[in-house]
């Protein structure tokens, strides 16, 4: 990893923290509504799997602020659309849950468990189609993968032999249920070993998951076919802003946050990176800086009118189409 | 600067929450992500964090009661001056003021709105109010059914729209449904005379283009009709379509025409017999002669007549036939004028049959009674030709012969015409059998 | 032409003008399509283009919307209508949301096409109509088609539109013969009046439509009346213009359709014309709908679940004789 890497996912990992405190707190100021789902604990995987994969498209969930902004879209418009105001990236139509970005070739935001499995083989398809071997990562849960379309996906992007790499972030719990009480086993790279190359890596650490899918892109663009790579996590918070997480008892979330990826690579930052105490300070300061913007333009950015209620439903008029 | 702990949002569908326990106390300093109480809201316990760091300074909901969210429940005071939390601090204060004002701004709105308008659309408002004033006591009051009548929908809104008299529509209608049709025509009775009744459904006009508040006679509608220049819409009797279907199909016959004049002195001298007549007897003897005149195509055969079969026109200002005279060359002079006066007669009373309008060879229609000097006539059907009679002049009967080319070439016709010219000239031929 | 040569034909051309269209679903490929419409194509625009896919809904949509946002062209076939139930999370929740989620920033030009209906005995599970849930899903366009000529320009323009569309066919019309005129100008996603008439107006679509138009004759006769006959054609949005002004001129709506009556298609034709003709009606709104039961085996019971020429002649002379015709 060079070290310009090193800083910019440090930078994004620190900024994606402290954007999701302040959507909590606008949360419980009902700035912020519905569901929201925080990636607190999980920064190392949103923003190291963004940053090594950097080509190709982008499919994932409904936990991705964090991604959404480490692939390139500006926090304030994802803050603005959490917001749910005009100039938010969906226009405040999506909200927290439907960040949708083609610019940056990220397809969602999408909030239906497993349901962007399929689209991402889909459009792995018309990449190779295209002649285009940059590939597709598709980022879904541990839940995820005990659901058909996980298995109907594996089995399609191994049989035409996709570009597609499948990140699993496994945190252990579909909401408040433990994996190891919904599946056989909890590495669920298992369920992909009959399909193709599989891979296991601490998602924990920024480096480790940035080398393997470094590496994972470059075998897809040699036109090895379909990888599965699984990230060991933990989520710090609830699953959304409504769970009050009692099913982790205080040990198991000490435990845990003993894994915080921050500290982690803060001290890479210092030891390997060779970068001093003032220069991280310099990045934190600047990211706290773009977090403050964010919410205040969030804060004042206009609602949508009332008549983006019917845009969009339909992408053409009628009458313009000739056949 | 003081910061404003508020009952929060903890779930989507959370309206209220219950204060289970305050975690600190008035006085008591707390760090960002300090636990400060645990609420209780429509899914679950939640601890509440702080966002600030600071001193307590009030605590202003007691435990165990339930508040709206985002209703202050702790203050907290912000010791240390650090720029990011000022800017924390001075965001919750921009931010309430924001809050505030956005309401007040929409309230303005709503107030201003009207005013801002009344100037511009001072006029138009009161037209409005009037006009709405005017409606009200115009809607009729609801419509009262007897039991023994239903009405659709649509009836019921022309019965309120004319405002129409139901006892009479009811009494008439007893037992029935009334649909919308009926109450039409229970208008048209009532609004219109019968005779202008009768003008209005030849003319297909709608009701609504006139006040029903009086009686209208026919005068009112045709000056209607005039004013607006409607068209009267006849339609086509079988005949007509027939008649249209026969000239459209002879009008791309490939045809030619032969201008003459025969001498017409025998004619004159023996006029106890049409002209007509005396001229089926004497084109009957020559087209005895020619073949090609009495022929016609059928499915790429030639079809030649043993006969001389000739059409005649028969017509008046609206009807037109050509019943045909069969095998006229054996046929008297009386005998064809017995036929001729036939054929007159059944064009007032009963139509020809289509036996008597089909076999026709050649035609004859004469217009020199009416004083045409001359003109040209259209083939009748499959036929080979047709003659167009004009007036007498100098003793001379002008005929046009309109020949079908695809039949009978130019010069054989101009034998046939040689030929015409000398037996219009032998006496021989005008005498009564 | 028939049908199902329709359709074939219109796959065909667009996919020579355009390489980014590409057909997927169960057996399209080597066996030819279960109903023969993509018979050929494999052939002329190889394997890459005409996908044989597993037996795996879900993914025959969900790679469909994948390949669409990737730049494809997309055309998935749902063997059955029944089988596009395993489908519906990703065409309610994907296929019909992105472009309206996305503030429009993602557009999926693709078509989802099915036969739906009663054939011949194919029972519960192969027999049913699901244009009513689909055509009550904002952002799906739901076409539905009948005749030959608009088989043909209507799927056309279903693949060119940069919008979603579900396409629905129906068993027993792949081959009813016709002729296309190549040169129409119509445009197949509004509501055609397949009779003009002036005194009832029948709604239909689809197979059923035909059925109306066998029975009209026996109806006119009877009624003293002539009847206008439309095809809605687009089921989402719906052509209301088209169906308003026809009924303002004949005050009476009569609804023909095939699938189950209660909280069947035709519902939402007559509370609309409840809702916005009422003082335009003469009469009451006739609806002939197939039962509420599910699809039997056997033909006599499978006849008299559904609408037929019969009871559509008999239904409509009854009513219209309480209703004043």
């Amino acid at each position: 990893m060079e070290k310009l890497i090193a800083q910019d996912i440090y930078y994004l990992m620190y900024l994606g923290r402290a954007f999701e405190y302040k959507a909590k707190e606008h949360y419980m100021t009902g700035d912020i509504s519905g569901f929201l789902h925080l990636d607190i604990g999980q920064e190392a995987l949103s923003v190291a799997s963004m940053k090594a994969f950097e080509k190709g498209d982008v499919f994932t969930t409904y936990r991705e602020h964090i991604m959404a902004i480490a692939r390139g879209m500006e926090p304030k418009y994802v803050m603005a659309e959490l917001f749910g105001k005009a100039s938010g990236v969906s226009g405040g139509k999506g909200g927290s849950m439907h960040l949708f970005d083609p610019s940056h070739f990220f397809y969602g935001g999408d909030a239906i468990v497993g349901g962007q499995i399929p689209n991402a083989v889909g459009c792995a398809y018309a990449r190779k189609y295209q002649g285009n071997l940059e590939g597709v990562m598709v980022v879904f849960g541990d839940g995820a993968t005990n659901g058909g379309a996980f298995f109907e996906s594996l089995n399609i992007a191994a049989t035409h032999k996709l570009p597609i790499l499948f990140l699993c972030e496994n945190n252990e719990y579909a909401i408040g249920t433990n994996i190891k009480r919904a599946a056989p086993f909890r590495e669920q790279y298992k369920k992909a070993e009959p399909y193709m190359l599989t891979k296991a890596v601490d998602g924990m650490k920024a480096d480790e998951v940035y080398n393997a899918i470094k590496e994972a892109q470059s075998l897809l663009e040699k036109g090895h076919g379909p990888i599965f790579i699984e990230a060991y996590t933990c989520r710090f918070e609830g699953h959304s802003m409504s769970d009050a997480n009692l099913y982790r008892s205080s040990q198991e979330m000490k435990h845990c946050k003993a894994k915080d990826p921050l500290p982690y690579f803060k001290n890479k930052m210092l030891t390997e990176f060779n970068f001093t105490q003032e220069e991280i300070e310099a990045v934190e300061k600047k990211a706290d800086e773009s977090v403050q913007e964010a919410v205040e333009f969030a804060t004042n950015a206009k609602e949508p009118s009332l008549d983006a209620l019917y845009e969009h439903v339909f992408y053409e008029e009628l009458n313009n189409v000739v056949s | 600067m003081v910061y404003n702990v508020v009952m929060p949002q903890l779930s989507d569908s959370m309206e209220e929450g219950k204060l289970i326990e305050w975690k600190k106390k008035v006085g008591e300093s707390v760090k960002v992500g300090d636990v400060i109480a645990e609420v209780e809201s429509d899914k679950a316990i939640m601890e509440v964090q702080t966002f600030h760091a600071g001193v307590i300074k009030e605590l202003l909901v007691k435990e165990g009661s339930t508040v709206p969210v985002k209703t202050v429940i702790a203050k907290i005071e912000s010791q240390d001056v650090v720029k990011g939390s000022q800017k924390s601090e001075q965001k919750p204060k921009e931010h309430s003021q924001e809050k505030k004002s956005v309401p007040e701004e929409k309230k303005e709105k709503t107030l201003k709105e009207p005013t801002k308008e009344a100037p511009h659309k001072e006029q138009p408002a009161e037209h409005k109010e009037s006009a709405v004033a005017k409606e009200l006591n115009v809607v009729p009051k609801s419509l009262e059914v007897p039991k023994e009548s239903r009405i659709s929908p649509k009836a019921k809104e022309l019965v309120q729209e004319y405002k129409l008299d139901t006892k009479v529509l009811f009494k008439k209608y007893e037992n029935e449904t009334i649909h919308s049709q009926d109450v039409i025509e229970f208008i048209k009775e009532r609004y219109f005379t019968p005779k202008a009744l009768k003008v209005l459904n030849e003319y297909n006009i709608d009701i609504k283009e006139f006040q029903l508040d009086h009686k209208i006679d026919t005068e009112e509608i045709n000056l209607f009709i005039h004013s607006h220049n409607l068209s009267k819409e006849v339609s086509l009797s079988s005949m007509q379509k027939a008649i249209i279907a026969n000239v459209t199909a002879s009008a791309q016959k490939p045809v030619y025409h032969i201008y003459e004049s025969v001498d017409s002195r025998l004619l004159e001298k023996n006029k106890k017999h049409s002209i007509t007549a005396w001229l089926v007897k004497i084109f009957a003897k020559v087209i005895m002669k020619y073949e090609s005149f009495r022929s016609k195509v059928s499915d790429s055969k030639l079809l030649i007549s043993p006969n001389a079969n000739i059409s005649v026109a028969v017509a008046d200002e609206k009807n037109l036939y050509m019943p045909v005279i069969k095998g006229a060359q054996s046929l008297s002079i009386q005998e064809i004028s017995q036929k001729l006066e036939e054929f007159k007669s059944k064009l007032h009373t009963t139509s020809f049959s289509s036996e008597e309008m089909s076999g026709g060879n050649f035609g004859i229609s004469n217009l020199g009674m009416l004083g045409l000097e001359r003109f040209d006539a259209m083939i009748n059907r499959d036929e080979s030709g047709i003659v167009a009679v004009g007036a007498i002049t100098d003793s001379k009967l002008n005929i046009t012969l309109t020949i079908d080319h695809s039949l009978i070439n130019g010069y054989e016709a101009a034998l046939f015409v040689k030929d015409l010219k000398k037996e219009m000239q032998n006496p021989q031929n005008f005498e009564e059998a | 032409m028939l049908y199902r040569e329709a359709l074939n034909r219109a796959l065909d051309e667009l996919m020579e003008k355009d390489e980014n269209i590409v057909i997927l679903g169960e057996d399209v490929g080597l066996y030819g399509g279960s109903y023969r419409v993509s018979e050929g194509l494999v052939e002329k625009y190889g394997e890459k283009r005409v996908i044989d896919t597993p037996i795996a809904e879900l993914s025959i949509v969900g790679n469909a919307v994948g390949m669409a946002i990737g730049g494809l062209r997309p055309v998935a076939e749902i063997m059955t209508a029944n089988f596009s139930l395993l489908a519906f999370d990703q065409i309610i929740n994907h296929m019909s949301k992105f472009h309206y989620m996305s503030n429009g920033k993602i557009k999926l030009p693709m078509v989802v096409r099915f036969p739906q209906g009663v054939s011949r005995q194919l029972a519960a599970q192969h027999s049913e109509s699901y244009e009513q849930m689909l055509s009550a899903v904002p952002g799906l366009r739901v076409i539905s088609t009948s005749d030959v000529n608009h088989a043909y320009h209507a799927l056309k323009k279903a693949i060119l539109l940069d919008d979603p569309v579900v396409f629905i066919e129906h068993e027993l019309l792949y081959n009813k013969k016709g002729e296309v005129n190549f040169n129409d100008t119509m445009d197949p996603f509004k509501a055609r009046i397949v009779k003009e008439g002036k005194d009832i107006t029948i709604v239909s679509y689809l197979k059923i439509l035909d059925d109306v138009l066998k029975s009209v004759d026996a109806i006119e006769k009877e009624l003293n009346c002539n009847c206008e006959v439309i095809d809605l054609c687009s089921l989402n949005p719906i052509d209301y213009d088209t169906l308003a002004k026809s009924i303002e001129k004949t005050s009476r709506l009569v609804m023909v359709e095939e699938d189950h009556k209660t909280g069947g298609f035709g519902s939402q034709i007559v509370s609309w014309v409840a809702e916005e003709l009422f003082y335009s009606l003469d009469a009451p709104p006739l609806r002939i709908a197939g039962e509420d039961v599910p699809i039997p085996y056997n033909r006599k019971l499978e006849l008299a679940s559904i609408p037929t020429v019969d009871s559509i002649t008999q239904k409509v002379i009854e009513w219209g004789h309480k209703n004043g015709l």
